[in-house]
Parts: C-alpha cells; sequence; structure tokens
C-alpha cells in the first residue's frame, strides 16, 4: 500500500537535520523525505501515478519561501490524489490565530516546535505512534 | 387707552366734508367757544352745527386757505383771529386731510410764540449738544433747555429698561415747586403697550388735567376719526399717564419720545404746577428737539460701543492669543495677563472643568459646589449651547448660601459630550430700588406713592454684547479644542502606526530567533549524547553552560511574544466576575507550580470591566508575583481584595502579600521589560510578568501601581476605567 515513508517540507536546514536525528532513534523508522520547499514537495507528492508511493504522513513547515506550508496543505487537500494523505503543521508559533487558520486550511494535526532537543524526540515518537503506527491498521482510502 | 374721539376740552375739532363743505361732526365743546349757533332754528339745536355749511363757522377766505392746506404736507398753523363769522379769540387751525374730509384742530395760541425764536433755541441746544463729552452731560443739557424754554416745572430722562420694560428717571432739570424724581422707578404698567405705540407714532404729546371733562364729537367722523387719537395735540392720554398726572398733583404733563433704531429708547417727561398748553408751533419745537437728541445719543452710543468693542476686542485678542500658544487649555486658561477674568466685565470668578482638570480663577464656591452646579446644569439646561441667569437661587436653592461668588451664572459646555465646561459667575449686586408706584394691587389713588425695594441674590444681568462675545469665546474655545484634538489623532495614528510595525517586527523577530535558538540547544544535546562519555566533565560542564544560556534566550523570546500578544489582540469588555477570575488564576498556577497555593479573598467584590482572558493574565501575573516574592516567608499570606476611594464606587482593586518587599526606589522599574531586582538564579520566567500586566491594565484606561517597603510586604493596586459598553462589545 502506501510506503513506510514521512514528507517534511521543512526550509531549515538545522530543523531538519533534529527531525531526522530524532526519527532514526525510533525501532523501525520510516524512511524521511525531506523537502526544502513546498512546491518541491508538491511535485513530489502529485508527480507519480502510483499511489503506493504517496508517504503515510507530510509535516510542514508554514514559513518557507514560495510555497508556504498553509498553501501547500491547501493544495494537497484539494487534490484528489492526495486529499486523504495525513498532514500536520508544525511551527514555531503558538498564537492562536496560526493555530486556527492551519485547521480552517484541513489540517490533520498542529504541532508548536519544541524548542529543546529532547522534547523534540518525545514528540517524534508520539507522531510515529498515533500517525504511522495505528494509523496503519485502518484503510486510508473512503 | 384713550377713549375714541374723545379730546382734551381746552381744544376743538371740527371735521367737514372736503367737496360739499357741510360740516360733518364736531366736538362737543364749541358752542363755549364761539357761542351759540345763531344760524340754527329752535333752542335745542342752538349747540350743533352739523350738516351746516361751513360758512356758518369761517370766512370764505380762510376757507379757501383750509383746502388749499389739505393738500400739502404739514401745513403751517391757520390764525383764525379776524374776519370770521363767530368770535374765536386768539385761536388757530391746524388742517388735517382724510380722504374725503378734512380735521380742523381749533387750538388756543400760547403768549409764549410771539416771544420766541424757536430755529435759535434749537440751535442752541444743537451746539450745547455737540459740546457735550458725555450722553450724561448731553441729557442733563437737554432736560434744562426743555424746562427752560417751554416754562416746565420739572423735566426728566425716563429711560426704558430693554428687559424688563421697567423705567427709572435718570436725568432731571427741576425748580422748587416739585420734587426730585431722580433714580425713581417706575414699572412696566406704568407704560403699557397702548403708550409705547402712541410715542413712536406721535413722539410729542401734552396732558393738561382739566375741570372740564373730554370733549366728545357729535356727528359722524367718518375717515377722520382714526386720526384723532394720533395726529392731534390735544388728544386725550392713556390712563396710567392721567392717574400719574394727577396723583403727583401737577397740571400739565408735556413728553416727547426718544427713539433710536425705531425703538422708544426713553421719554422726557415734564410737567408743570400750572395749566399749560403747548400750540402747534411749540409741539413742533419739542419734536425737532427730541429728534436732534435721538440722533446725537444714537451717535454717542455707536462711538461708546464701537471704542468698548475695540478695547475688548483688544483684550480677547491677547487672552486667546494666551490661550491659543499655551500648551494645555489649563495653562491658557490660567495665564494672568490678562487674565480670563477680565474677558467680560463685572465677572467675579471663573470655573473651568476641562481634560480632567478643575481650574478656578478669582471668586468661586468650592470645588463641590461647582461640580454640583454643574450636574444641576447638565440634567436641566443640557441641551442649550449656553445658559445663565443673574439670579441662580430663584431656579437652583442651594445656591442661597453661594451669593458672594455666584449670585449670576452663565454657563458653557466646551465638548459635545457635556463633560467639559467654562462657568462665569458674578457675585450678588445688592440694589436697592426707588419704585414711583406700586405693584398693579395698589389701592386706587395711591399707585404713584413710593415704595422701596431691595433686590438681594441678583448679579448684575448678562448684557447682549456680554452674551454675545462669550459665544464668540466659546467658539474659539471649541475650536482649539477640535484642532487640538484633531492634532492628537493625527498623532494617535501615526503612533499606532509604528507601534503596530513595531509588534510586526517583534513578533516576527522572536518567531525567526527560535529557529538558531533550537540549533545551538540541539546541537549541544546531540553533543552530549553521542561525544559525552569522550570528553572530560569541564567540557561536559560547558555545554551545559550552552544549553542553559539558550534556556534563558529561549525565556526571553517567550516573554517578548506574551508582551506583544498583549497589545495585539482585541478586548471584549464584560463585566467580570472578580473571585472567578482569582480561582482559575489560582488552578493556573497551581497546576504550574506543583504545589497549591492559598489566596485570601475579600468577598463580595466588585464586578471588573474588561478583557475577561487579559484579565486573568493580569491575576495570573500578580498572584505568581506574590507567591514568588512571599515563598521565603514561614507563612505565606496572599490577599485580593477591593478597596473604594470615593462615593461613585470608583476604587482600586488589590492583590497584597506579605514578601519581601521592594524598595521605593524601584517602584517605577519594576514594570518595565526584563528588570528583574533579584538575581538570576531566583528567575523564575516573569521579568516580563509585570509589563504585561501594566500593558494589559492601560489598555483598560486604567493604571496599576505598588505600595511596599522593603521586608513588609508588597500590595499592587490596579483600576480599569472603561465606559459602560455593550456586553460583549469589542474595542
Amino acid at each position: 500500500m502506501y510506503a513506510n515513508k514521512i514528507l517534511l517540507a521543512e526550509d531549515d536546514t538545522t530543523d531538519a537535520e533534529f527531525f531526522q536525528r530524532a526519527l532514526s532513534r525510533l525501532d523501525s523508522p520510516p524512511e524521511l523525505v525531506w523537502c526544502k520547499s513546498g512546491t518541491e514537495a508538491y511535485l513530489g507528492l502529485t508527480g507519480q501515478d502510483d499511489a503506493s508511493a504517496l508517504p503515510r504522513l507530510a509535516i510542514l513547515d508554514i514559513k518557507m519561501p514560495g510555497m508556504n506550508g498553509l498553501e501547500l496543505l491547501e493544495k494537497i487537500k484539494s487534490d484528489e490524489r492526495t486529499k486523504n494523505l495525513p498532514v500536520i503543521i508544525m511551527s514555531s508559533s503558538d498564537e492562536p490565530q496560526d493555530i486556527a487558520r492551519a485547521y480552517d486550511c484541513g489540517a490533520n494535526g498542529y504541532l508548536v516546535k519544541p524548542n529543546r532537543f529532547q522534547d523534540l524526540r518525545d514528540l517524534v515518537g508520539s507522531i510515529h505512534t498515533f500517525w504511522i503506527k495505528t494509523n496503519r491498521l485502518k484503510p486510508l482510502h473512503d | 387707552m384713550p377713549a375714541d374721539n374723545q379730546i382734551q376740552p381746552y381744544a376743538c375739532v371740527v371735521i367737514f366734508d372736503a367737496t360739499t363743505l357741510h360740516i360733518c361732526a364736531h366736538s362737543n365743546n364749541l358752542q363755549q367757544v364761539v357761542g351759540a349757533n345763531a344760524g340754527a332754528v329752535g333752542t335745542e339745536e342752538a349747540d350743533t352745527w352739523v350738516d351746516q355749511t361751513l360758512t356758518s363757522l369761517f370766512s370764505p377766505d380762510t376757507i379757501l386757505a383750509m383746502r388749499r392746506m389739505a393738500d400739502q404736507y404739514l401745513p403751517p398753523p391757520l390764525p383764525l383771529h379776524e374776519g370770521q363769522p363767530v368770535r374765536w379769540g386768539n385761536r388757530q387751525a391746524i388742517v388735517f386731510s382724510a380722504g374725503h374730509r378734512i380735521l380742523l384742530e381749533i387750538e388756543p395760541r400760547s403768549p409764549k410764540v410771539y416771544g420766541e425764536n424757536w430755529d435759535l433755541r434749537l440751535l442752541e441746544a444743537s451746539e450745547l449738544f455737540a459740546r457735550a463729552v458725555s450722553e450724561a452731560e448731553m441729557l442733563g443739557d437737554a432736560c434744562r433747555l426743555l424746562a427752560s424754554t417751554l416754562g416746565l416745572d420739572r423735566a426728566m430722562l425716563y429711560q426704558i429698561d430693554e428687559v424688563t420694560g421697567d423705567g427709572i428717571v435718570k436725568y432731571e432739570h427741576k425748580n422748587d415747586l416739585l420734587p426730585s424724581l431722580l433714580g425713581v422707578r417706575f414699572r412696566k404698567e406704568d407704560y403699557p403697550e397702548e403708550a409705547y405705540r402712541l410715542h413712536v407714532q406721535q413722539p410729542v404729546s401734552q396732558y393738561t388735567v382739566s375741570d372740564q371733562p373730554p370733549a366728545a364729537l357729535i356727528g359722524d367722523p367718518g375717515e377722520a376719526a382714526q386720526l384723532i387719537n394720533y395726529v392731534l395735540g390735544c388728544r386725550t392720554t392713556y390712563t396710567a399717564a392721567k392717574e400719574f398726572v394727577e396723583q403727583i398733583h401737577v397740571s400739565t404733563q408735556v413728553t416727547i419720545s426718544l427713539t433710536i433704531r425705531d425703538k422708544v429708547w426713553g421719554v422726557f417727561t415734564c410737567q408743570s404746577r400750572e395749566p399749560l398748553y403747548l400750540d402747534y408751533q411749540l409741539r413742533t419745537f419739542a419734536r425737532l428737539f427730541g429728534i436732534q437728541v435721538s440722533r446725537d445719543l444714537s451717535s454717542f452710543s455707536a462711538n461708546l460701543a464701537n471704542r468698548r468693542i475695540l478695547d475688548a476686542d483688544h483684550l480677547r485678542a491677547r487672552i486667546r492669543n494666551n490661550i491659543a500658544r499655551a500648551s494645555s487649555l489649563v495653562e491658557g486658561f490660567s495665564k494672568p495677563d490678562p487674565s480670563l477674568i477680565d474677558y467680560i466685565p463685572h465677572t467675579g470668578g471663573i470655573a473651568v472643568l476641562v481634560e480632567d482638570n478643575y481650574l478656578s480663577l478669582g471668586c468661586t464656591p468650592g470645588e463641590n459646589e461647582v461640580r454640583e452646579i454643574l450636574r444641576w446644569a447638565r440634567q436641566e439646561h443640557g441641551e442649550k449651547e449656553i445658559y445663565y441667569t443673574d439670579h441662580l437661587e430663584g431656579v437652583y436653592p442651594p445656591a442661597r448660601d453661594l451669593r458672594d461668588c455666584a449670585a449670576g451664572i452663565l454657563l458653557a459646555p466646551l465638548n459635545a459630550r457635556r463633560t467639559e465646561w467654562i462657568l462665569w459667575l458674578r457675585p450678588e449686586h445688592v440694589d436697592r430700588v426707588v419704585y414711583g408706584s406700586r405693584d398693579g394691587d395698589g389701592k386706587p389713588g395711591e399707585r404713584f406713592t413710593k415704595t422701596i425695594e431691595v433686590r438681594e441674590g441678583f448679579s448684575l444681568p448678562w448684557t447682549d454684547e456680554q452674551l454675545s462675545s462669550i459665544r464668540d469665546f466659546h467658539a474659539f474655545v471649541r475650536n482649539v479644542v477640535i484642532e487640538r484634538y484633531s492634532e492628537l489623532t493625527y498623532i494617535n495614528r501615526q503612533l499606532q502606526a509604528a507601534y503596530n510595525e513595531l509588534e510586526a517586527f517583534s513578533y516576527t523577530v522572536s518567531h525567526d530567533l527560535r529557529a538558531p535558538l533550537r540549533g545551538i540547544d540541539g546541537f549541544a544535546e546531540i553533543l552530549m549524547e553521542e561525544y559525552g562519555s569522550k570528553m572530560e566533565l569541564d567540557a561536559r560542564e560547558l555545554i551545559r553552560t550552552i544549553q542553559f544560556n539558550a534556556a534563558r534566550m529561549n525565556q526571553f523570546i517567550t516573554d517578548i511574544l506574551e508582551l506583544s500578544r498583549v497589545g495585539r489582540v482585541n478586548l471584549v469588555v464584560n463585566d467580570c466576575d472578580v473571585a472567578q477570575l482569582v480561582r482559575s488564576a489560582v488552578a493556573d498556577l497551581t497546576k504550574q507550580l506543583g504545589h497549591p497555593i492559598e489566596v485570601k479573598l475579600q468577598q463580595p467584590l466588585p464586578p471588573l470591566r474588561g478583557d475577561r482572558n487579559q484579565l486573568l493574565l493580569v491575576f495570573k501575573h500578580l498572584l505568581s508575583n506574590a507567591v514568588k516574592y512571599s515563598s521565603k516567608q514561614a507563612i505565606s499570606t496572599i490577599e485580593v481584595g477591593f478597596v473604594r476611594r470615593n462615593t461613585f464606587g470608583d476604587g482600586e482593586f488589590y492583590i497584597a502579600d506579605n514578601g519581601i518587599g521592594i524598595n521605593e526606589d524601584h517602584h517605577q522599574r519594576i514594570f518595565g521589560m526584563f528588570n528583574r531586582l533579584v538575581t538570576n538564579d531566583d528567575y523564575a520566567g516573569s521579568g516580563v510578568g509585570l509589563a504585561v500586566v501594566r500593558r494589559i491594565i492601560r489598555r483598560h484606561n486604567g493604571e496599576v501601581r505598588i505600595e511596599s517597603k522593603p521586608g513588609s510586604g508588597a500590595t499592587f493596586f490596579f483600576y480599569t476605567d472603561l465606559p459602560p459598553v455593550i456586553t460583549g462589545q469589542t474595542i
């Protein structure tokens, strides 16, 4: 079905590297597909016909040059091929209006980027448990 | 009101048809003057000439002259002493035309006529007036000239008060035969509407007491009837004048009215003990005399008014200049040279309530009394542009005790909400008024006896000129206020724009700062995990220090963000239950601190108006502050309550602790950003807490302050001051 992959759209190399490192500490970690911009991520998701090549989860940063996280989210959610892909917005903002906007655009979750590496590791662990392991049991199609 | 178709008995009237020359009517005293009617058949008709031809009374030459004169404007009098069919004696006829009728007023000629050159007397008066330096001098001269020229015992100038209708004897010239009436006031009833009308139409009138009844008309006067009460010198006068003449025991009264711009300004009222008749020539002189005085008077008053206006304008310009250049209205109002008090003559004091400041100049009641007057005025006269009275206690009884400074007031609001005012105050002006007549209820025959009234509790009245200059002043002040206000809103807008920019900047910067910070902390952590075991202890310590500082910086960013958020959110205003706010804050803090905290809550507490979430933050920060600084006490006591500060229910909420307290030098500093007064080790994430509190409270138009001494705890007081709004309104 779906590849054991997570897509990460993140322009900040440091944040991406932390995410990668936090992920790699998990048991049987999924493969991380890192896109450095919204456009790159969108092309990656829609550029292949094989639905089974889609990742299990997309994690998007909001602030990115070019297509930002929320625009990318809207595109994913309005595209037949990708609309069922779970998308988590990850941002350093904890402003209520930012969070509300993300959910308005169709996000499946909103996570505030932890400020400490330790916390990030815990969070990535939870994401993995909830979105990858748990969701694997249910069909993603309608 | 003079009786219809009646004349004074010293003269007689004949009315005839202009075409047929038949007599239509005549006064019933004609027989007394010329003897029985010789042409009438039988004794019953011996006293009437009605329907007879005019030739039975006048010669053909005289009749011809009368017909010619009827077509002239202001014809000269026609002497009747020679060649007439009847004996007219030393009489003259004045001819008036009334359509098809001709009216003859036949009067005795005054013996004075022969000896005087009236034009020269008039020239004398005119020159005298031209030399007069004041209105008083001119009118005094006029009284003297009138009395001496016309042979009267007393000549006075009676000036009519435009507002009350009362009159006062302002100038007088008299001989020893009659007492002085100078300064005596007469009531409005003594100078009725009818008299006023008569004086406008016929400026000169005379009335002589006679033992004869007034003469009535026999026959049909036709169109001539309407002339009788207005054009004839022998017309009767109105009742009040007759009563007056009789009761002051004089025989003759002559009045000459002075009109300025078609209004009766005053009346020369002259009396004589002995009966006196002014014939047509004398009446004409009197009339010219009146016109001369009226003209000089009006130019006098115009000059005077001009000079006064110029002086006042100059003064006002200086005062306005002071106000316009002052940094605030209050400062402008309180400048001494020239003082605002000089703006309007007879101002005793001024009270100003403007921009939340109370200012009093000169003699004013206490601030509380002034505020009470303003409250009353706002209720009773709030819609008026300007309100004034010279007798405040008449409408506002508490002012009875304020006579010495506020017997009269004039007040005008400076803003639309009626919260800013200027109040002009005048002290009592006790006036002893001698009335020459009683109120209408006096017994008959006693009306014109003197009464003395003392007017108490009145100030000098506000004149039209003063009112209009006060109106000018208020318009000016309002303009200044509006100008200042618009300037202020402009500055405010610019400030707001700069502020918004700064908010946006701090928001972005804070977020952008976080990414590299995460990098520092993260890589330090990874370094520690992967290489820690290979490092010496000292190196591991250094890595921990890096992480500690990253955490501090992270806290700074969190704080800046919180502070900037306070400035950005919209306030949803409600009356909030303080006990509930405190309980929520305590619950949050308990969770955060991991141990229970105890807060004593005063009950009941008034509601606190503001945004619930923001006010919750206020309580959280203040309580957390209290907990933090009292944590080292054996028993930490924290109390939340309210103190009333005035009778309107305004007051402050407070949060008191028994902690270490704060030195007074630092009381202002603590509300700044990152101004901790304790060492880093005690840092517990609230370097910005009080700044947040102050920002929130100020957004609620309130203020927060601290009372504290080192070692004896600290109490934070605060209040909000938002207008009553519809619940839930967003501002």
